[in-house]
């Protein structure tokens, strides 16, 4: 009874600021439209007609056609479908195993603390971008291999957050409780030490999410994330600058649909923040 | 402090091993000299280019000797497309790399630092909520987002700034606002909360009670005793800007560091990438030790500290 009411509580007070609620509409908006992709655009994202070349968005053509005659609104439907879904990937591989390892380092400590801490000291000296590079050459080129080099790449971060997480409840006295109750390690790992880091963890998984959209977008128009002719919306911002002078949609439409999707994931990570923390107080 | 410094460059040698390492186990577990075999080299040719090249060598023996020529002789390997020495291809590169960073990190110390105090001071009236509107937009969006909004404004549009390249001081100013923006967002938002955090100090309620002007607290007092946590937050913010450059550079057509990586990596040219990400390691490894000698420097508590512990641990090992 009282758990359901904290959480009306939190829904109530996570709605009540306008900017998250846009935020939200907006977001689902687009992760939508992005799933509906093969109902939406007909067309296809591969489409080739060179006849209706660079046309400016029109009813037929919402975002217009690129260099090749393509539609662009297809093509941008299925880049965000990559850019938003490896996102996902990369930030979940980064925050499972973020925190199956920094809560393994934070409550077991000794050797397998110093172990995995080692490790992520030597990652964290190199900067994450670098690594993302780094792991995705190790893994290989091509077709979204780049998913898991962000992940791994991000995941230092989340482990060293955990890990000094897990310490800071392991000094609780209830978990000395449990101990002596006889509970078993995994049980006083998923009921008080999981559920006390739960807050921050959300946040960062925010935060992780919006950072590796931007990796995802960044790599896409350097030319070494998605190669052609799947299209992420970076090879697409990429693909179209050359065209800026005369089209300049081509490359400014993708660029909004990053911003609006970085803007509104930073916005509702704003908003569980000030839920989270606020109800604290 | 000499002591200090000494100490934290020799600190750095571990960690470039470790970097080292960690770069080059990954590249070398792509296995390149397996291109060679298709091409018409054979016999006796073959075996003295893969010998040349060290390929096929044990990993621990190449990497041993790749660490040694980096610390006795600068050495950072031999780019195989130019048979030129990466160290030589890159030193050409490096002054516009550290110019950009300078300049950014300038960027984001200026600018950031005091719009942040202004939104501190008129915290909840209109010039903190455009300051932190502002800031949370900017924050969030990419590099190269930027450059393609701010080249397409002000290269194509106004006409007024050059799109690419390095000719005149008008070429930094476009790189230099897009590797900033990120920073200084991010330096706005921290420096209200540090500075708000200040003012609810007791010494300032002290201050104004003696009836101090505002400007005077504001400027002499409250801004000293914030500025120790705004430095410690340098490093962090140079590694962000020194990421930007790889961005930047390559939009730009500025010719740098982050650039030649970036080619490097479209080339798949494994000793070129291993090169410069040495180097940007490097380069980032030495950005920290000055921004922790400087935070010394202006914190009179952490210094006394610091130095008296490195002197004890110095009696200790006597």
């Amino acid at each position: 009874m009282r758990e359901q009411r904290v959480w009306k509580r939190k829904i109530k007070l996570f709605f009540s600021n306008p900017l998250t609620v846009i935020a939200c509409l907006l977001f689902c908006f687009i992760i939508l439209a992005c799933l509906c992709a093969p109902l939406l655009a007909q067309k296809g994202y591969n489409a080739v007609n060179v006849y209706q070349g660079l046309l400016p968005p029109s009813a037929e053509h919402l975002f217009g056609t690129d260099n090749l005659g393509r539609d662009m609104f297809s093509r941008a439907l299925y880049a965000g479908r990559i850019t938003l879904g490896y996102s996902l990937i990369a930030t979940l591989i980064a925050v499972i195993g973020g925190t199956v390892l920094g809560v393994a380092s934070g409550y077991f400590g000794g050797k397998v603390d110093s172990v995995i801490m080692r490790i992520t000291e030597i990652l964290s000296a190199i900067p994450y971008f670098l690594l993302v590079i780094v792991f995705e050459i190790m893994l290989g080129f091509g077709q979204g291999n780049f998913k898991y080099a962000m992940g791994i790449a991000a995941a230092p971060a989340i482990i060293h957050m955990v890990r000094a997480e897990t310490l800071n409840v392991m000094s609780n006295e209830f978990i000395e409780a449990a101990k002596a109750l006889g509970f078993s390690d995994i049980v006083i790992i998923l009921r008080h030490v999981l559920n006390n880091i739960l807050n921050h963890l959300i946040l960062h998984t925010t935060s992780t999410y919006s950072d590796a959209m931007l990796t995802c977008s960044v790599l896409g128009y350097l030319g070494i994330g998605f190669q052609p002719p799947q299209a992420d919306w970076g090879t697409l911002v990429a693909s179209g600058y050359s065209a800026l002078r005369v089209n300049p949609h081509l490359s400014l439409i993708p660029c909004g649909l990053i911003m609006i999707c970085v803007l509104s994931v930073n916005l509702i990570g704003n908003g569980l923040r000030d839920t989270l923390e606020g109800d604290k107080s | 402090m000499l002591k200090y410094i000494l100490k934290r460059i020799l600190m750095m040698i571990p960690v470039i091993l470790m970097v080292i390492l960690v770069v080059f186990l990954m590249l070398n577990s792509v296995s390149y000299g397996r291109g060679l075999h298709i091409h018409v080299f054979q016999g006796d040719l073959l075996d003295g280019i893969l010998r040349f090249l060290h390929i096929g060598d044990n990993w621990l023996g190449q990497y041993l000797r790749y660490s040694y020529n980096v610390f006795t002789k600068l050495d950072l390997g031999l780019a195989s497309e130019t048979n030129w020495k990466v160290s030589f291809e890159v030193s050409g590169r490096l002054i516009y790399t550290l110019r950009l960073t300078i300049y950014g990190l300038l960027a984001v110390i200026l600018i950031g630092v005091p719009l942040g105090i202004i939104s501190a001071i008129h915290v909840d009236k209109w010039q903190d909520r455009v300051i932190s509107v502002l800031s949370l937009f900017f924050s969030s969006i990419p590099n190269y987002c930027l450059a393609i909004f701010l080249v397409f404004i002000f290269s194509l549009w106004l006409e007024i700034l050059p799109p690419m390249g390095i000719k005149s001081w008008t070429s930094y100013v476009l790189p230099v606002a897009v590797i900033s923006m990120e920073g200084i967002a991010q330096t706005v938002r921290t420096t209200r909360s540090i500075v708000l955090e200040t003012l609810d100090k007791q010494f300032v309620t002290a201050l104004r009670s003696k009836g101090i002007s505002e400007r005077n607290t504001i400027y002499k007092h409250v801004l000293r005793n914030s500025l120790v946590p705004i430095v410690s937050l340098l490093s962090q913010i140079a590694t962000k800007v020194l990421c930007g450059t790889i961005i930047v550079e390559t939009f730009f057509s500025i010719p740098g560091i982050g650039q030649y990586l970036i080619a490097a990596v479209r080339q798949r040219s494994y000793s070129r990438i291993l090169g410069s990400s040495v180097m940007i390691a490097l380069i980032l490894m030495i950005i920290d030790i000055i921004a922790d000698v400087l935070y010394l420097v202006i914190n009179p508590a952490v210094r006394a500290n610091v130095l008296s512990q490195s002197g004890r641990q110095e009696k200790e090992h006597a």
